[in-house]
């Protein structure tokens, strides 16, 4: 008898957890979403370009930048090379993520190379002209 | 080099700028909030833009902002110099077609809306206009769509803002305004797509100082009444155009002369096109016609780039 009181006691121990835990996950979203801010901060920025220019190669990811209103965000991910921050996802809710100012290298074209060399590869086009897309 | 992608006008968006201070950071942070503002006013998409309350206040003069007005002004000077084959006066006969939402909101293929003729365009000669008080009046039977024009136009002005941090390039969906040359001497290196093969590039070009577009009939068209209908509307019919070409690619000094031209070119056709592209020497283009074969323009090769 007092064992099995006792058994009671702990699985609503359980329950009171978990319910607990649930409900704190939930206001979490709803209230933290709102305050989100960006995650990179100006000195992260001139960090990760000492870091560029100092290493002189590779890209790197920086900066968020303000929120279009009424636009659908771009959600394509720039191809990285190099160093890469690390990918910051945030999947609690609130607003589409902003675009993002994107750091490149800007030697990064190909010039004509010798005969044992492979043929010349035009330069990567920084962007492209063709019917507008929806 | 710094570059930011976004959307607006219902297109993708880019803005490069060679610089790395955060003057030129924040200035390309508020790229898209220029778009917004240009959006709001010059769009026909927007119940509330300027633009839809200029189409729906016909018959008595609208005092318009200075963006309205000064696309107004570059629609004019485009439709003069195509020979009066870019006109923004073609909404109505747009709508008849069918493009009368955005673009991705279309009815779908096999759609039973009757297909209906607005007739042809009147030119935009019928609009007063007072350049004093930066006054509109736009005839009963006139509603303008700046389409692409205002796509031009928002590329070069954005390319002239961020032109003062340093050499730029600025892509409105196609449209694309290209600055001076890059640190190091190098132009700037801009694909042409392949309209055959999606995500490819059929050449790249290096530009500097130029605008480039491409007009085409390869993704903005719809199935009405069994017929395939596109979005370049030929005011000499009032229809969509009846042509050879699938994409046009014009290189101009300006992008709104480069987005004009190539709309321009592709309602002529290619034997035209080409030879009215010929007879100006400020421009060069690149044609894709049907049947997959290609054109280039006299003066085309000097942008192409080729192994040196």
């Amino acid at each position: 008898m007092q064992n099995r009181s006792k058994f009671r006691w702990l699985d609503a121990q359980l329950v009171i957890a978990a319910l607990a835990v649930t409900g704190s996950l939930v206001l979490w979203n709803v209230f933290a979403a709102a305050a989100r801010k960006p995650v990179f901060g100006p000195a992260s920025v001139r960090m990760a370009e000492r870091l560029y220019k100092r290493l002189g190669t590779g890209v790197i990811a920086t900066q968020t930048a303000t929120a279009l209103p009424g636009a659908t965000p771009d959600m394509s991910t720039p191809a990285l090379t190099g160093i890469h921050l690390p990918p910051i996802h945030l999947l609690l809710g609130g607003k589409a993520p902003p675009a993002q100012v994107v750091v490149v290298n800007s030697s990064a074209s190909v010039s004509g190379g010798g005969a044992s060399n492979p043929p010349p590869a035009p330069p990567p086009p920084v962007t492209s002209t063709g019917s507008s897309h929806p | 080099m710094m570059k930011l992608e976004f959307r607006a006008m219902g297109s993708r968006m880019l803005a490069a700028v060679e610089a790395d201070s955060a003057a030129a950071q924040r200035a390309l942070q508020r790229v898209p909030v220029w778009f917004e503002a240009w959006e709001q006013a010059l769009s026909r998409f927007r119940p509330d833009s300027e633009l839809s309350q200029l189409n729906r206040r016909t018959g008595q003069p609208v005092a318009v902002s200075q963006t309205l007005w000064d696309v107004f002004q570059a629609a004019r000077q485009a439709e003069r110099f195509t020979g009066g084959l870019v006109t923004p006066t073609i909404l109505d006969a747009l709508t008849a077609a069918g493009y009368d939402r955005s673009f991705e909101l279309i009815a779908p293929p096999g759609s039973a809306l009757a297909w209906s003729l607005a007739g042809v365009p009147e030119p935009a000669g019928v609009i007063g206009w007072d350049e004093a008080t930066r006054t509109l009046v736009l005839p009963p039977s006139v509603h303008l769509d700046l389409g692409g024009i205002a796509k031009g136009w928002a590329a070069a002005r954005a390319a002239a803002r961020l032109s003062r941090y340093g050499a730029c390039l600025v892509d409105a969906g196609g449209d694309i305004a290209v600055g001076r040359r890059r640190p190091g001497g190098e132009p700037w290196p801009v694909g042409v797509n392949d309209p055959f093969r999606p995500g490819t590039n059929l050449e790249v070009l290096e530009l500097q100082h130029r605008g480039v577009a491409t007009s085409g009939k390869d993704y903005h068209r719809w199935l009405r009444d069994g017929v395939w209908v596109h979005h370049i509307i030929d005011p000499r019919t009032g229809l969509p155009a009846m042509t050879d070409i699938l994409t046009a690619t014009v290189v101009a000094p300006t992008a709104v002369e480069a987005e004009a031209a190539a709309k321009a070119v592709l309602i002529l056709g290619s034997r035209e096109g080409m030879d009215w592209l010929d007879a100006d020497p400020a421009l060069a283009g690149l044609l894709v016609r049907e049947d997959g074969t290609r054109l280039d323009s006299a003066r085309m090769g000097q942008y192409l780039w080729r192994p040196r």
